[in-house]
């Protein structure tokens, strides 16, 4: 049997079995290889009035299949377009899918395997201009699939990414570790214009990485700046001595009044012995300051390896959290 | 007292906990086969959150038929569109990974003008 007669089966398959399911709230289904779906299958109807929260995992990294994947989403797109207030969950590779979309009750959009290779800023922010309702915006990339230096995504990619959406938006994360903007790149692109107000922002979610230069902490901060309504300022990845400087350059800002309604700085990191001694020693200094200054130091811990796709399997009958944390004093409160 | 005695809400949250509790989707479906009560009772639990088994873990595969368990649902969903109404979530799973060319947009895309 060919692959290409497979993987086409496959696609139709998935498209039935939603079509068939009509009361499902929540899908996960991935972006398959699929090149010469017949025209009569890409105009499947499928109708899913409940449906919230829909994910569209990528198999293909890198965009090999960009162009590939756009019979086979269409009819789920279109299935999408009347319901309220819904996630979507993309593979880079779907980008373009997205664009002629008219999905104009989007409430949050995650985009995965996230490349500026594939997408520019300035595409990529057309494309959010048509999400009126849009609140919610995550990026996200693949360190498995990609890791090396190509696509690092310069300064110049957030601003006009954001612009369309600047006055809406109230949540988002950046991810992408060793993946932005490089201090090079900021001084070659300095006169290009690289922040945006954020009034309605609250949430702002950050991989450590991001600050691991000071002057790109600098930039990072006028863009936190902008955003006058911030609330949670969560700071990712806390794994090595770049979060050192980043724990600490944004606790002195916090402390200083620099955010007037920041209320939460959040560290996140994986439930590593090492990793919690570190944050044990960076964050005490700051701790009981950040406190008296009514900031709230939240510590979360994630299971699994973020950087990881597959899930460790952690086994809660063995005492794991008193080897962790029984070995380590914890100076903030756990959230 | 028989099981099937007790109230039908002490009952889902039995077979919830049965489902939840490590004792999973075999245990479930066997205690659903036990009576009809037991039946009507774990049959939404069993097809509120569907995982679909991975596919095939590598493209190179010289023989492989993916979305074999996708057909099977399908089948059953068709014959009973019941079921297929008490599905609340749909998870298919996907662990094979491709090789990624180092430069896989061609710059002159007009798409990115």
């Amino acid at each position: 049997m060919g692959k290409d007669f497979a993987w086409g089966a496959t696609s139709i398959a998935l498209t039935i079995l939603l079509s068939l399911t009509k009361n499902v709230i929540k899908a996960t289904i991935p972006v398959l290889p699929v090149q010469n779906l017949t025209k009569g299958d890409a105009e499947t109807k499928i109708e899913l009035p409940y449906l919230v929260d829909f994910c569209l995992i990528g198999m293909t990294p890198g965009g090999i299949y960009m162009n590939l994947a756009a019979s086979y989403i269409t009819p789920i797109i279109q299935a999408l377009q009347h319901v309220e207030n819904f996630r979507l969950t993309l593979d880079g590779v779907c980008i373009y899918d997205l664009a002629s979309s008219q999905l104009p009750r989007l409430s949050c959009l995650t985009v995965e395997n996230f490349t500026q290779d594939l997408i520019p800023g300035v595409f990529f922010g057309r494309i959010l201009r048509d999400f009126p309702r849009l609140t919610e915006l995550i990026i996200e990339q693949d360190f498995q699939c990609y890791g090396g230096s190509t696509g690092k995504i310069p300064p110049s990619f957030l601003a006009p990414l954001l612009e369309p959406v600047a006055c809406q938006l109230e949540r988002l994360q950046l991810g992408g570790k060793t993946r932005w903007i490089t201090a090079e790149k900021w001084e070659v692109e300095g006169g290009i214009r690289t922040t945006c107000r954020l009034p309605a922002l609250k949430e702002l979610c950050i991989d450590v990485s991001l600050c691991g230069n000071l002057r790109i902490a600098n930039s990072l901060t006028r863009l936190i700046e902008n955003c006058p309504a911030l609330q949670v300022l969560e700071l990712r990845e806390i794994d090595d001595e770049i979060s050192e400087e980043a724990i600490a350059y944004f606790s002195r800002r916090a402390l200083a009044w620099k955010f007037p309604s920041l209320s939460e700085l959040r560290l996140s990191t994986m439930m590593k012995r090492s990793y919690l001694r570190r944050l044990n020693r960076i964050c005490e200094p700051y701790s009981s300051a950040l406190s008296s200054a009514n900031i709230r130091l939240v510590l979360r811990l994630s299971l699994f390896a973020v950087r990881y796709p597959k899930k460790s399997k952690i086994d809660f009958n063995k005492p794991v959290w008193d080897r962790f944390l029984g070995s380590v004093r914890l100076p903030v409160p756990l959230g | 007292m028989p099981l099937t005695g007790l109230p039908v809400e002490l009952l889902v949250q039995i077979l919830e906990d049965v489902f939840d509790e490590g004792y999973g989707r075999p245990s479930l479906a066997n205690a659903g086969k036990t009576c009809r009560v037991l039946h009507e009772i774990a049959q939404p639990i069993l097809y509120r959150e569907l995982e679909v088994p991975p596919l095939p873990l590598s493209l190179r595969e010289p023989s492989f038929l993916p979305g074999l368990n996708i057909v099977h649902l399908i089948a059953t969903f068709d014959a009973n569109p019941y079921l297929a109404s008490l599905v609340r979530a749909v998870e298919v799973h996907n662990e094979y990974r491709v090789e990624v060319p180092q430069h896989p947009v061609d710059p002159g895309d007009p798409r990115f003008a």
